[in-house]
């Protein structure tokens, strides 16, 4: 019997699972998933006559050549991989018990662009300081969680071997680390991946938090204002210009204060009625309206919002949003 | 049992020496110029173990001497003497804590002295317990006074109301009386205004019966209870005028005691100036009686001190309300205990026992003699002139007076040839293995009689010494003072071991070789490191050939507080205050260190601060110029952390105050280590320590943050995750280079203050004011 390659016929978003079920994805990569004996039609431009070919052919090849084709085992392999990774790089997260005991009431909006992420949230107590980092790495998907990796174990090695409390320091030492495993020398040639970050010190004993950013701000409200703290404009690796050292911001926090730490995915999404970027300014406001509802309720209305207004776009970047309130 | 540290308190020129430390390594020398008091301070130390001195030690003020010495227990099993000794609580758990007992002699105006255990909180045991004790005595005195006192006002109460009852008695019969007359006279009164008088007379003398009765039961019930409770403190009472008497009696036993001591020693002190005979006799009989005397008030006072401690404690519990029982068995269960528990000088005497003994080795009476009489040796005259050296050699020999009486010539003359042998084997041995001599010396005696030459002596047995080498037999004053000087040494060193079986000892040794030639006097030395294990040695000396250049934490510098008057005060300053020694005090060091002018252009009086290396060197001159310190800091590296001892010595030497810089590193800590073991000046957390600990860094190069290293020493871009140090050691780069390098950029402005980040300055500044704050306190303490 003559086998169509699928490379040639398949269209683009359709795959094999491996629960052996098919999924169909739009245009815009939205997944929707199905039985074989329940595919619902495509919300997408495909016509109905076209959707029914499709059904009618997907059905005859997967039946007789599922097993046999290269490709699909390979591609059904690699997804395999995939989602195995996904599961590993979400074990590498800090725990919602963990995360619970060291912040209180808080929220992580997670949203990674495919199944392994470039944005990673990492948390650790020590002494009388909750070290708290958003993370957001160079590229997504596979470079990106790979980068993720090692941005999880250098954070490990250097809060676990820092003593001063500082996060300015913490984030000069994560630099050199970096790149010393990435060999970066400023070459040309190189690669210059990293990282740009925030990441805060609470000490509540004190009332206290200190922040450094890489490229990543940090907003805090306070009676109905929200301040953002800017970063220092480096990544964490290398950059152009000679490595300058972090600054470090000392903030005496209050009771209700609500600290928002979260990668560029958010606001960079594109989306809308005119397919345009969220933006800064609207997702200040957006926290602005919703700062005061409880952290759940917030990741909700962030989840929300940020999926209504991607709608039928694709998700362009890896989405972290962390929130937490002062106790 | 180490001998660690002594303070000497008027003693000859001493007032008050502070205390001492001993080199750790069991060799300490005093080094000063002639009258500086160096002498004085061996003396001291052997009049601390002899217990007696002579008025010549006596200062001028007549401030009585006190020696106080502190010993180390070298393990815990050595305070297994002090188990049911009778120790206060409390006193061991101090020594151990401090690791140290201190012992302090006192001597009396009678020039008797007591040995008192001392130390950090150790007195203040001893104190409070001798308080509680006098508080007990004067606290229960005062209590039966008292009792005594009310018991007395009661009986003269009961006495009172006694008299009331009987007048109220007569005083009731009479109006009664007088109403039996009243009531005849009404009886006969004829008109109505005679018996109206009467009968209110009568009435009113009834009611006054009535009112004396009352009175009467009244004062009588008051008497019944005034008398039941003298009777119930009449047992008290009984036992506070006991007490009372017990009390006055010892105190009385006390005095008598001391009369009668004082009777005792001046018959004592009488009886050489009678005269032989009768006089001598009736002295002798008197003295027999006095010490009977003595005895018997001794015995008393015993008796009277038991039952008075008893008797205070039993009235101070039932003044407590104890059953009168219950009082007597405890209070002498806590008589027995108080009794058994030891007083501060019986503590004294029971470590006394077990320090270390200390002998003194000087060469009037320790060199060995040509000949010296028999009689001289047997009856201990010490003023002989070399008795010590004899005495020493007949121990070593294993002579006793038994064996001169020897009857027959030929087997006294065969056991004396052993004998020479013998000693001669033994010394030959030591001549050889710690002097390396090849020539080999024979010492021999002979017992002879003096003859007709020496008319007063003649008859009269002597013994004879001489030394003998591969071609000449010599008289020992022929010898050379060298070897004469090491024999007599062999000789103290074998006879001390025979008599204490190699415990360990302190050898005081007063000018060691004087006139020895500087090989022989460097010989003296060698001889000092060979027996430093079990030997404490402290000597005193004036030659550079007898102080190891090496090891200047063995000094101690004598010297007058004022330089120009040789009556001034002698002080001390040990290894880490040289600096504080004159030059005059210091020559025998200077002269073999050199480099006079020298160090007068390279180093200052204060604030040197030894660096490990070249390197770090570097940095640091770069750090003063970038921080721009006052250039009154002189930097001095040493040739790597090994040559950190031999400049700490070099300083020391020269009278220079000094700091060590070290960092935290392996090869480093060994450095310390051994510093630490040999001055205390170097331990880690006293405040008045040598040594700055530049925190958990490993090398100067950490002090730089990695940003700074890499932008002002290596000038490149590269990830560095571990120690900048350990980051020049991978990459095999040469550190003095990229040091140096930084010091000239440094030095012309390229690199300033502005330039370095925060971290780097946060770590400058810290080491630096922890540098000055050490220098500063190193500059009080002087």
């Amino acid at each position: 019997m003559f086998i169509l390659s699928p490379a040639n016929y398949l269209p683009n978003g359709l795959f094999a699972t491996k629960d052996d079920n098919l999924s169909v994805t739009t245009e815009n990569k939205m997944p929707f998933r199905s039985n074989t004996c329940n595919l619902e039609a495509p919300h997408n431009k495909t016509s109905p006559l076209l959707f029914n070919n499709l059904l009618i052919f997907c059905t005859f090849r997967f039946s007789i050549n599922k097993m046999v084709d290269p490709l699909y085992i390979r591609n059904r392999e690699i997804s395999e991989s995939l989602r195995y990774a996904g599961m590993i790089q979400k074990a590498l997260l800090p725990s919602e018990a963990l995360m619970e005991r060291m912040l209180g009431e808080y929220f992580t909006l997670y949203m990674p662009k495919e199944v392994v992420s470039g944005d990673f949230f990492w948390a650790s107590s020590k002494n009388r300081h909750t070290v708290i980092v958003a993370a957001d790495c160079t590229g997504h998907g596979v470079p990106g969680a790979l980068m993720s990796m090692l941005g999880i174990s250098c954070l490990n090695d250097v809060v676990q071997s820092d003593c001063t409390g500082k996060p300015d320091r913490i984030l000069n030492r994560l630099r050199e680390k970096v790149m010393e495993c990435l060999n970066q020398t400023g070459n040309f040639d190189e690669a210059k991946d990293g990282m740009d970050l925030s990441m805060c010190i609470l000490d509540h004993e004190k009332s206290e938090l200190q922040y450094s950013g890489a490229n990543s701000p940090l907003y805090l409200i306070r009676n109905g204002r929200l301040k953002e703290i800017k970063p220092d404009k480096m990544p964490v690796g290398i950059n152009a210009v000679d490595e300058m050292p972090f600054s470090n911001h000392l903030i005496k926090i209050r009771k209700n204060d609500r600290i928002y730490m979260f990668s560029d995915g958010f606001a960079d999404q594109f989306g809308g009625p005119r397919g345009k970027k969220f933006k800064y300014g609207p997702f200040k406001s957006l926290l602005m309206d919703i700062h005061l509802k409880n952290m759940k309720d917030q990741h909700d209305i962030l989840k929300g919002t940020i999926e209504s207004w991607m709608g039928n776009n694709e998700q362009i970047d890896d989405i972290l949003v962390m929130g937490f309130v002062i106790t | 049992m180490r001998f660690s540290e002594f303070r000497i308190k008027n003693f000859r020129s001493i007032i008050d020496s502070g205390w001492n430390t001993l080199s750790a390594d069991n060799i300490t020398a005093l080094i000063g110029q002639n009258e500086s008091g160096k002498t004085s301070v061996l003396e001291a130390l052997h009049c601390f173990f002899q217990g007696t001195i002579s008025e010549d030690v006596l200062r001028s003020d007549l401030s009585m001497p006190e020696i106080s010495c502190s010993f180390t227990p070298e393990d815990d099993l050595q305070f297994g003497f002090t188990e049911n000794s009778g120790l206060p609580p409390g006193v061991l758990d101090l020594i151990a804590k401090t690791g140290k007992f201190v012992l302090v002699r006192k001597w009396s105006p009678d020039l008797s002295s007591r040995v008192y255990l001392s130390g950090e909180g150790v007195a203040s045991i001893f104190d409070s317990i001798k308080n509680e004790e006098k508080d007990l005595s004067l606290g229960t005195i005062a209590g039966a006074e008292k009792i005594i006192r009310q018991f007395l006002e009661k009986t003269r109460e009961a006495q009172k109301l006694e008299e009331d009852i009987i007048s109220l008695k007569k005083e009731t019969e009479a109006i009664n009386s007088s109403l039996v007359i009243l009531g005849k006279q009404l009886k006969r009164a004829r008109d109505s205004a005679n018996r109206e008088i009467t009968r209110h007379k009568i009435e009113a003398s009834e009611k006054d019966i009535s009112q004396k009765t009352d009175k009467l039961k009244d004062t009588e019930s008051r008497l019944s209870g005034v008398k039941i409770s003298i009777a119930e403190s009449s047992f008290l009472r009984e036992k506070a005028e006991n007490c009372i008497d017990l009390c006055n009696s010892l105190n009385k036993a006390i005095t008598d005691l001391e009369s009668e001591s004082e009777e005792l020693k001046s018959i004592e002190e009488s009886l050489p100036f009678l005269r032989e005979g009768r006089e001598k006799k009736a002295g002798e009989a008197k003295l027999y009686e006095a010490r009977k005397k003595y005895i018997e008030q001794s015995h008393n006072y015993e008796i009277l001190k038991e039952k008075a401690g008893i008797c205070v404690r039993v009235l101070k519990k039932l003044i407590d309300n104890a059953e009168p029982a219950q009082a007597e068995e405890e209070a002498e269960t806590e008589y027995r205990h108080y009794e058994a528990m030891l007083s501060h000088e019986e503590a004294g005497d029971l470590f006394f026992k077990h320090i270390p003994p200390f002998e003194f080795f000087e060469d009037f009476s320790s060199l060995l003699p040509n000949r010296i009489d028999l009689e001289d040796i047997f009856e201990n005259n010490s003023r002989i002139e070399g008795y010590k050296a004899v005495r020493n050699f007949l121990i070593v020999a294993g002579l006793d007076p038994a064996f001169f009486r020897q009857s027959n010539n030929r087997i006294l003359k065969q056991k004396i040839e052993n004998l020479n042998n013998e000693v001669t084997v033994d010394f030959q041995e030591y001549w050889r293995q710690n002097l390396g001599k090849t020539n080999k010396i024979r010492i021999h005696f002979e017992l002879e009689h003096y003859d007709i030459t020496h008319p007063e002596k003649m008859g009269r047995p002597y013994l004879e010494f001489w030394i003998k080498d591969q071609h000449e037999r010599l008289y020992p004053k022929q010898r050379s003072r060298g070897v004469r000087w090491f024999l007599s040494f062999y000789l103290e060193l074998k006879a001390f071991a025979r008599e204490n079986h190699n415990r360990r000892r302190v050898l005081l040794i007063d000018e060691p070789g004087l006139s020895l030639h500087a090989r022989a006097q460097e010989d003296v030395l060698k001889v000092f490191e060979d027996i430093k294990g079990k030997i404490q040695i402290i000597y005193t000396t004036h030659s550079p050939h007898l102080v190891d250049t090496s090891r200047l934490y063995r000094l101690l510098a004598v010297q007058r507080s004022n330089d120009n008057n040789e009556h001034s005060e002698t002080i001390i300053f040990d290894a880490s205050h040289l600096h504080s020694a004159t030059s005059d005090t210091l020559s025998p060091v200077c002269t073999l260190l050199g480099g006079g002018p020298i160090r007068q252009e390279i180093l200052n009086r204060k604030k040197n601060v030894i660096v490990e290396d070249v390197s770090t060197y570097y940095y640091f001159s770069g750090f003063s110029k970038i921080l721009e310190l006052p250039s009154e800091y002189s930097f001095i590296p040493a040739n790597g952390p090994a040559g950190v001892t031999t400049l700490v010595n070099l300083l020391m030497g020269w009278g220079f105050n000094f700091t060590v810089i070290l960092f935290d590193n392996n090869e480093n800590s060994d450095i310390i280590a051994e510093l630490q073991s040999y001055l205390h000046s170097f331990e880690k957390n006293d405040q008045r320590s040598k040594l700055l600990f530049a925190g958990k860094i490993q090398g100067a190069e950490d002090i730089f943050s990695t940003l700074d290293f890499k932008k002002h020493i290596i000038k490149k871009r590269v990830g560095i995750s571990g120690t900048n140090t350990g980051y020049i050691v991978n990459q095999n780069i040469s550190r003095p280079l990229l040091a140096a390098s930084f010091a000239q950029a440094a030095a012309s402005g390229q690199v300033t203050v502005e330039d370095i980040d925060e971290e780097t300055r946060e770590n400058l500044n810290r080491l630096f004011s922890s540098l000055r704050e050490k220098i500063t306190t190193l500059d009080e303490t002087l």
